[in-house]
């Protein structure tokens, strides 16, 4: 049998493709285009090939940046994974209650990341300062312009503060799915409270809690305003996390060839990491159905 | 060992009260259906049996001993579920050695009994899989299959049949009836559907609205209903009920002819069940009518007749009933299966 060869058909993809190209594809290339060129002014350029991307490899800056990051997003994740869960394990499951605390609970996520980069930058300064004074009042030394051990604890309580939400709504909405009959079948099965959190509720959650998961790494992994807006990634480099040193060297020092090398493997990352997870959840979804 | 007793047991939403007060004596293995219209109360009662309600008022006896505060756990009764409510990340061995494990059985007792349970209700080929992986059929097994294994007191089944298709309804229905006679342990079971309620049960509760309309073996029920509710709840098609006068010995039907009455006090309504209802000529028996509609199912034929002042007749009748649509026939009906109701809904018993 023949097939049918309708090459109008091309036509009508032709809307998205150009779409995309405009809005990822082109984008991309301009940095490819940087990553692999050398330029002294001018606008004229020369070819370097891998120069940058070996450069960069060798340069401590940006794997000192990449450990800071992995170890900010792995504490986030440890700390707001299990905070999210137990929250939404304590919130009223319908009623009033139910709605004021889901209202109260997105209001961290309606606000502007760099407002919330604002609100804690203040909310932590020791002279005007409500956090920062009363820690200062109570003889405890905080400063998280100076001191990089109160830097790093004022910007995870920052991310924990706007994103722990995030994660109780998730975990939330996988909790409200679970039929009541579960829990009744539990009870004449005198199950314990963990065990009907280990055998019924985390089993039923871990889809969305997977989700979860991959939203925040990805989110922190790319977080840039906060953090700037709080400590400018100081003191020293010390909260410089990957995103904030690569605008640093591309803005600030105009580096534009080791810079787009840098974005060109921080975007690799990210893809490798979230195609981990992506195999995971499928598999996971394969499993549990 | 497995008796329950139910004193006067209440259940208040805020300030509705589902449960009107309750008195029940199920006496040890006996299989006990409650039976109700929707929203009669019928499955918040076994809940509340089985520690998943609490209980507002009265009490709540156990095999002697008063449970009406004790937890679901310490009552010593298995449930099974209409959503089966099997865990669904465990395979159908951990789903029936659940309670168990939970409570700290060494492991060799709990493959014991969930091997025996398995036995009984023939799921051995299926105890490593999922039970998604299984039959509508199968996953009720399993339900009871894990019920089972906890030896309990006394059975509690919400309604465990209504997910099924009617041909596998027909089969768990035999399973239950057979697994009761095996175990010989007390069930109370909550169904809508009287035919799950006369085929399984020893005794029927009747609910309306939070009370016990009766309670008597299918029998009793089917012959001797208490009250209008129950005389047209029980049986399919329905009992037809018409208006009556009583007086002098006599009872008469509007447009009708009249028979003797024995009742001790006045009637103001006769029921008859439509396989009770002869036909005769026109001019015979109770009543004339005119065949309004004949509805054949092969082993039956059911009328719908008009009687004209009395209303529609249902009338059960053979197959191959001679009658067609638009004859005009006479409605015998013997004396002894009549039933007559007085004006609050009651059975008028012979005077």
């Amino acid at each position: 049998m023949d097939k049918t060869v309708n090459q109008k058909a091309w036509f009508l993809v032709l809307p998205v493709l150009i779409l995309v190209a405009f809005s990822a594809v082109i984008p991309l290339m301009t940095v490819v285009n940087y990553s692999v060129q050398d330029t002294f002014g001018d606008n004229v350029f020369f070819w370097a090939g891998l120069e940058w991307f070996e450069q960069m490899l060798r340069d401590d800056r940006m794997w000192d940046a990449l450990g800071r990051q992995l170890l900010f997003s792995g504490i986030i994740l440890l700390i707001q994974i299990p905070l999210g869960v137990f929250v939404a394990l304590n919130m009223p499951k319908r009623g009033f209650w139910a709605s004021f605390c889901l209202v109260v609970m997105s209001l961290p996520l309606l606000i502007p990341w760099n407002v919330v980069g604002t609100i804690w930058q203040i909310f932590g300064r020791v002279d005007i300062g409500l956090l920062g004074y009363t820690l200062d009042a109570l003889g405890i030394d905080y400063n998280y312009t100076s001191d990089p051990l109160a830097a790093w604890i004022t910007i995870i309580v920052m991310d924990v503060w706007h994103w722990t939400s995030l994660v109780a709504l998730l975990a939330y909405a996988g909790l409200q799915s679970i039929p009541d009959a579960y829990y009744q079948a539990a009870k004449i099965d005198q199950a314990s409270r963990w065990k009907v959190f280990r055998y019924i509720e985390l089993p039923k959650m871990m889809g969305v809690l997977m989700i979860a998961i991959l939203l925040r790494f990805m989110d922190s992994f790319m977080i840039y305003t906060e953090p700037f807006v709080v400590t400018g990634g100081g003191p020293g480099s010390v909260t410089t996390l990957l995103s904030i040193d690569l605008v640093k060297m591309a803005l600030g020092q105009f580096d534009l060839g080791p810079a787009a090398a840098f974005s060109i493997m921080y975007f690799l990352v990210i893809l490798l990491i979230s195609w981990v997870f992506y195999t995971v959840m499928t598999n996971l979804d394969k499993r549990d159905g | 060992m497995g008796s329950i007793t139910l004193d006067k047991v209440e259940k208040w939403f805020g300030e509705v009260q589902v449960i009107k007060g309750v008195d029940l004596e199920i006496a040890d293995g006996e299989f006990i259906v409650f039976v109700g219209p929707s929203g009669c109360g019928k499955s918040t009662l076994l809940r509340m049996i089985g520690g998943l309600e609490d209980i507002s008022r009265g009490a709540l006896m156990i095999d002697g001993a008063d449970k009406t505060a004790a937890p679901p756990s310490r009552r010593g009764l298995a449930m099974v579920f209409q959503s089966y409510a099997l865990y669904p990340h465990m395979s159908v061995g951990e789903n029936m050695g659940f309670s168990l494990k939970t409570a700290g059985a060494p492991k060799a007792e709990i493959e014991a009994k969930v091997a025996e349970a398995a036995r009984v209700l023939k799921l051995e080929p299926y105890l490593d899989r999922r039970p998604k992986a299984l039959s509508g059929g199968q996953r009720q097994r399993v339900a009871i299959g894990r019920s089972i294994v906890r030896d309990p007191t006394a059975f509690l089944f919400d309604e465990p049949l209504s997910n099924l298709d009617a041909a596998l309804r027909v089969e768990m229905r035999y399973e239950i009836a057979k697994l009761h006679k095996t175990l010989q342990r007390t069930m109370i079971y909550v169904t809508h559907d009287q035919v799950e309620a006369m085929t399984l049960a020893d005794r029927i509760v009747v609910l309306e609205f939070g009370t016990i309309a009766q309670v008597g073996t299918p029998r009793e029920l089917y012959e001797n209903p208490a009250n209008l509710f129950v005389a047209t709840f029980i049986g399919s098609p329905k009992m037809n009920i018409l208006d009556c006068k009583t007086g002098d010995g006599q009872f008469s039907v509007p447009g009708g002819r009249s028979g003797a009455y024995g009742g001790d006090h006045p009637a103001v309504k006769l029921g008859i069940r439509p396989e009770h209802i002869g036909i005769g000529a026109e001019g015979e028996g109770v009543l004339d009518a005119t065949v309004d509609v004949l509805e054949y199912l092969g082993a039956d034929t059911y009328l719908i007749v008009d009687a004209g002042a009395a209303g529609k007749i249902t009338v059960r009748t053979d197959g191959d009933t001679p009658v067609r649509e638009g004859d005009r026939i006479g409605l015998v009906a013997p004396q002894e299966r009549l039933r007559f109701f007085d004006a609050d809904g009651l059975s008028v018993r012979a005077g």
